[in-house]
């Protein structure tokens, strides 16, 4: 990224505090194990416990303490979430370039695959896919969601390529006779690294709460597996009985960082906006 | 061969092309349903005559083809694991429950992004305009479930408000739209029995569509007023109101109305998580409750699959609409 | 717009106090509560009753149906020849206003009520009788539509049924069956209209074209008249049942999946009544003015299934140590909010022939003990089964899982948790697949038999159809509990069936966890209805608050 580019970024308050709220989950989950105040799969004393000193946020109606899965739960939603981000990078990039590239019966080809994807609802296509795989557990969501969003991957990265194909200069490699993988790896690739990075930023935040409508719906890890899809599985419950610490926590923990990822997404698409050059 | 006609005949194999993959993936399901379903006493003849019912014997092919054939020719979806009842009966009317509730939400969410949008866009940089920003960065970072409960505590307990659960009974309604046509007729307690029930759901259900046509709204706006030919009028002297109200927003509906189409996208989604907890009987709730937890395939197939073609149609519409607008896409 | 997020927070924060914390000092007592409100003398006629239920009913065909959801709605379309009395659980008469057995128990005549009619106007006559019993005995009856489970357990003692003229029935046993009797008041036992089963004719494999399953005739004090799939069922009043017209004009079911919504609709008077709520709610809708909650010891029981097919649970001394392991009152604090007691019997108090067995107390240390004698000195893995739908005898199923898996685990035992959805869980379990279990059992029946046969009887051991998920084939029991079957002396009978529970006590093929009460919760005023200890809802007396 260029100077001028990051000075774009950091320039907006918005997204430096996007920035700080994604940094601010990704060293809770890195440091759960130190954070956590209890092993968060362990019983305690009291069931269904308001906060107090010895339970930060409580305990819930197995006698886990709520802050210490809480505090996995953003190892497990946010390891989730990039799984399947990364997923999408090593199947949409490639895909994205080879069928903006060569174009012809190879782009069709793909883009029809993509329309039939793109035909679904993405959390309707996560469900299916999280039922064909038999639901369950949290590799099930980071496969299911991951293939959600390969097609979007596949489409911008093809954008960007078609873009980038008219260039001065990568006409010019090409007809220098510079094989084609070098020039998608050289000068194609590099090109589209900014939106590339935008698209992945926004759709961590999607991953996210789709990861988590995945977990509410029973689709995901077990119920002892501290997440934070699955802190919300009883919502309903808690609702009624008042018991705020229960429904609040796992929310708010997704709304902030799925925010920051939004802010910081923004905030990047604004820094790599053609239009700023 | 005109646009709309191109794109009419390309969505015949696209929908083809949905229901062989949702037959697929939920045919993937490990086990095989005839044992799973049976219990005690069941005989093997019955057992057999079972397999037979649903045609679970024949291949793959053969099933997905007589499958596509009987909805296509007399929506007939099969018959569920559970009771054998038909699913295509079940399927008509939660649709239009959820269709009922998808619109409400559609109207709601139309409605004040597009006036917030407007309004964020004509006073850039204001109060009024970064508040919205933030709401609308809120809304679509919440989980759409737990804004709903929420929402739920906040009307029910600290408001005090009676919301009901449910559908009211409707009867005499031709269609399954009760809210709209009981409107229509001018049956004013039906219609505000029924607004009491759907306003929750439709209001969590709102919200993200609601902040992304918000954003999207005060973006392209802002991208006209920037134009050539808004500076042009406003340096002529005209009204700004006029100018925004008249000719930036014009041109700014395209984008907007292509965005609204995708979001009926997000709205059919976000149903299926928020009528589960609202005890809204359509077709997310079918899908959730018979389909997911009960494993039964037929339902999660005719579900599905009924979603994602309402989706592909409701885009097909969006398109046609949208090349009818934008004169450019007339003539190509 | 949308609130502001920390407005929300602050707000919902501030504005609660927990309602009904559970075992807060043990400040509420579900035992004080009623069982029923009684009839009004002059009750308020007219009306719609609606009763909020988990979920829909499956099928209106009494004979062929096994879920309560269903169950509730045919009590009252359909009458027996005999029925229980909810008080005493006597045997009274219904549709059969006499009878009598032969000396050797074998030949059992009924002499029917005359002048009671079916909906559609037929009347109810010995050939009726005859009808409803054949179709489930007799493969090749045209009505014979579905499997019935039930027939098999209640009646396979039954050799023929026969009308001896148009006001006597006679049921022919091949042996002295004790629960006989029972079982007529059993609601797969109803009598159904063989006119309105004849009414569309044959179809192509000679069974009737009528679909009784969702259009039901009987002769119960309420009429069927429409359903709406997941929406709601709607019976009105028999005019001309024979024991009068019920004070109700219409009665409906509502189906409502989470206990929270149907609270919700409770006090929001969309229903009037609600089945098995949330017993975290118990406690606060109990202090609620508007409604009326009602509570009874439950004739059920929940356990703990070991699979004694399957190594290592195969060992007597295993299956001890997992009893041993289990701390009952820890689930009952956590998965049942307290308001169960805690089993320590397959049979339940309640029915008569229930043993009294001393409290069990945990003893993680013995129980490692023990399993380090049979070779598992560090223990082991499983898997521990559990299904996804909320009973009433577990409300909580994950809740107990979560539960087991922690006492197990505290004796090495490390039990993975997996879940099956409902109506995969029954069929697995019958074939056995599993290595542990969670299920439980609600009496259809005020006897013995029902649970002590049926959940741990060697007979129903039979992998595929089996309902002794433990596949406990003990010989001593089987031997014990057949013997009773046929014992026509009541006294002999509980002998019998406490010799029999202290032999299942030592092998220990199951875990008993817990009888829970049964809930109900009505809106404050409304009379005449009682919660019936054996399935069924009736609300033929029920009238409406002033």
């Amino acid at each position: 990224m260029t100077h001028r580019r990051l000075r774009i970024l950091f320039r907006s308050k918005t997204t430096l505090a996007g920035a700080a709220l994604v940094a601010l989950v990704a060293l809770t989950a890195v440091g759960a194990d130190w954070i956590a105040t209890h092993d968060p799969e362990l019983r305690q004393a009291e069931f269904r416990a308001p906060p107090s000193a010895a339970h930060w946020l409580g305990t819930d109606e197995n006698g886990f303490d709520v802050f210490s899965r809480l505090v996995h739960g953003a190892r497990a939603s946010l390891l989730a979430a990039l799984a399947a981000v990364l997923f999408a990078l090593l199947l949409g990039v490639p895909l994205g370039l080879v069928a903006g590239w060569y174009g012809g019966w190879i782009d069709s080809a793909l883009m029809r695959c993509v329309d039939i994807l793109l035909a679904f609802p993405s959390v309707l296509l996560a469900m299916a896919i999280a039922v064909g795989l038999g639901g369950g557990s949290l590799g099930t969501v980071i496969l299911a969601v991951g293939v959600v969003l390969v097609p979007v991957f596949v489409r911008q990265v093809r954008a960007a390529v078609l873009q980038v194909k008219t260039h001065e200069y990568v006409i010019a490699a090409r007809a220098l006779g510079a094989p084609d993988l070098r020039i998608l790896l050289k000068t194609v690739l590099p090109n589209c690294a900014g939106p590339i990075l935008v698209l992945a930023t926004l759709s961590t935040g999607i991953a996210i709460l789709d990861a988590a409508g995945l977990s509410f719906l029973g689709l995901g890890p077990p119920a002892t597996a501290p997440e934070w899809g699955v802190m919300l599985t009883k919502g309903v419950r808690y609702l009624k009985q008042r018991e705020q610490w229960l429904l609040l926590p796992p929310g708010l923990a997704i709304a902030i960082t799925v925010l920051g990822f939004n802010l910081l997404g923004d905030g990047l698409r604004d820094a790599f906006d053609p239009r700023q050059r | 061969m005109t646009y709309a006609l191109r794109r009419i005949l390309v969505t015949i194999p696209l929908l083809l092309a949905v229901s062989l993959v949702v037959f697929a993936l939920v045919d993937a399901l490990p086990g095989d349903p005839a044992v799973r379903r049976f219990d005690l006493h069941a005989n093997p003849e019955a057992v057999k005559a079972w397999r037979a019912e649903h045609g679970l014997d024949d291949p793959f092919l053969v099933r997905w083809g007589r499958y596509v054939g009987g909805v296509v020719t007399r929506f007939d979806f099969g018959k569920s694991y559970a009771h054998s009842h038909p699913v295509g009966e079940d399927l008509g009317r939660r649709l239009q429950a959820t269709l009922e509730l998808t619109l409400c939400a559609l109207l709601l969410a139309v409605v004040v992004g597009l006036g917030v949008g407007i309004l964020s866009a004509a006073y850039p940089r204001s109060l009024f305009d970064y508040a919205g920003n933030l709401l609308a960065l809120g809304g679509i970072s919440l989980p759409v479930f737990w804004l709903g409960l929420l929402l739920w505590i906040l009307c029910t307990d600290l408001l005090g408000f009676p919301y009901r659960s449910g559908r009211a009974e409707a009867p005499g309604m031709a269609t399954g739209l009760y809210l709209f046509e009981s409107l229509f007729r001018g049956h004013v307690s039906l219609f505000l029995e029924q607004l009491r029930r759907i306003f929750l759901p439709a209001l969590a259900l709102s919200t993200i569509p609601m902040a992304v046509i918000t954003r999207m709204t005060r973006a392209a706006m802002l991208d006209e007023i920037g134009k050539d030919y808004a500076v042009t009028a406003r340096a002529k002297g005209l009204r700004r109101r006029r100018v925004i109200l008249k000719h930036v927003l014009r041109n700014a509906l395209i984008p907007i109305t292509t965005i609204t189409g995708l979001q009926f996208g997000t709205l059919l989604g976000g149903a299926v998580l928020t009528e589960t907890i609202f005890s809204w009987p359509g077709l997310g709730s079918y899908i959730v409750e018979e389909g997911v937890l009960a494993n039964d395939t037929p339902v999660l197939v005719g579900g599905i699959l009924l979603v994602a073609t309402t989706f592909i149609l409701v885009n097909l519409a969006v398109d046609l609409l949208y090349s009818r607008i934008d004169p450019r896409m007339r003539r190509a | 717009m949308r609130p502001s997020l920390l407005a929300l927070l602050l707000l919902a924060a501030c504005g609660g106090e927990r309602k009904g914390a559970p075992g807060e000092g043990g400040a509420f007592d579900p035992s004080s509560l009623p069982y029923g409100v009684p009839a009004a003398a002059d009750p308020v006629r007219g009306g719609t009753f609606t009763w909020g239920r988990p979920s829909d009913a499956s099928s209106l065909d009494p004979a062929v149906i096994t879920d309560g959801e269903s169950v509730m709605v045919t009590v009252n379309l359909f009458d027996t020849l005999v029925a229980y009395e909810p008080d005493r659980m006597e045997l009274v008469p219904s549709l059969a206003a006499s009878w009598e057995a032969s000396a050797d128990g074998l030949v059992w005549t009924f002499r029917l009520r005359p002048g009671v009619l079916f909906h559609d106007g037929t009347s109810c006559d010995a050939a009726a009788v005859v009808f409803s019993f054949l179709r489930q005995k007799d493969r090749s009856h045209p009505a014979h539509v579905g499997s019935f489970a039930y027939y098999e357990d209640s009646f396979k003692a039954l050799e023929r049924v026969e009308a001896v003229d148009a006001g006597t029935v006679r049921f022919t046993l091949a042996h002295p069956y004790a629960p006989f009797l029972g079982n007529l008041a059993l609601f797969s036992a109803a009598i159904v209209s063989p006119t309105a089963w004849a009414s569309e004719g044959l179809d192509a494999q000679g069974r009737y074209r009528y679909p009784f399953s969702q259009k039901p005739v009987g002769t119960g004090p309420f009429v069927f008249e429409e359903w709406h799939r997941a929406e709601r069922i709607v019976l009105r009043a028999n005019e001309k049942h024979f024991l009068g017209r019920p004070p109700l004009d219409r009665l409906v079911f509502r189906p409502l999946k989470s206990p929270q919504a149907r609270l919700q609709e409770l006090e929001a008077g969309g229903v009037q009544g609600i089945y098995n709520p949330d017993l975290v709610d118990v406690a606060s809708a109990a202090r609620d003015a508007r409604l009326a909650v009602l509570s009874r010891p439950g004739l059920n029981v929940a356990y703990l299934a070991m699979n004694n097919g399957k190594p290592p649970f195969d060992k007597v001394a295993v299956r001890r140590a997992v009893a041993l392991a289990i701390d009952k009152k820890r689930i009952l604090k956590a998965a049942y909010n307290d308001l169960a007691r805690v089993a320590e019997t397959m049979c339940p108090e309640g029915i008569p022939g229930h043993l009294a067995l001393p409290a069990s107390k945990p003893d993680p240390a013995r129980a490692r003990a023990l399993l380090a004698e049979a070779g598992f000195p560090d223990g082991f893995s499983t898997e521990l089964w559990y299904g996804t739908a909320t009973r009433p005898y577990m409300p909580d199923p994950e809740g107990v899982a979560i539960q087991v898996q922690q006492d197990l685990r505290a004796i090495g035992i490390e039990a993975k948790l997996k879940k099956v959805e409902w109506s995969a869980y029954i069929p697995a379990t019958q074939r056995g697949d599993h290595p542990m279990c969670l299920l439980g059992w609600m009496a259809d029946l005020y006897d013995a038999d029902n649970f002590l046969y049926v959940l741990l009887d060697k007979d129903n051991a039979r992998p595929g159809s089996a309902n002794n998920v433990s596949f406990y084939v003990g010989e001593r029991f089987h031997d014990l509990v057949t013997r009773a079957q046929r014992e026509i002396d009541p006294a002999r009978r509980v002998e019998l069936y406490h010799e029999a529970q202290r032999v299942a006590q030592e092998d220990a093929p199951v875990v008993p966890l817990a009888q829970v009460r049964d809930f109900r919760i009505l809106r404050a005023g409304i009379r005449g209805y009682t919660i019936y200890p054996v399935g069924g809802e009736y609300f033929r007396s029920v009238s409406l608050p002033k």
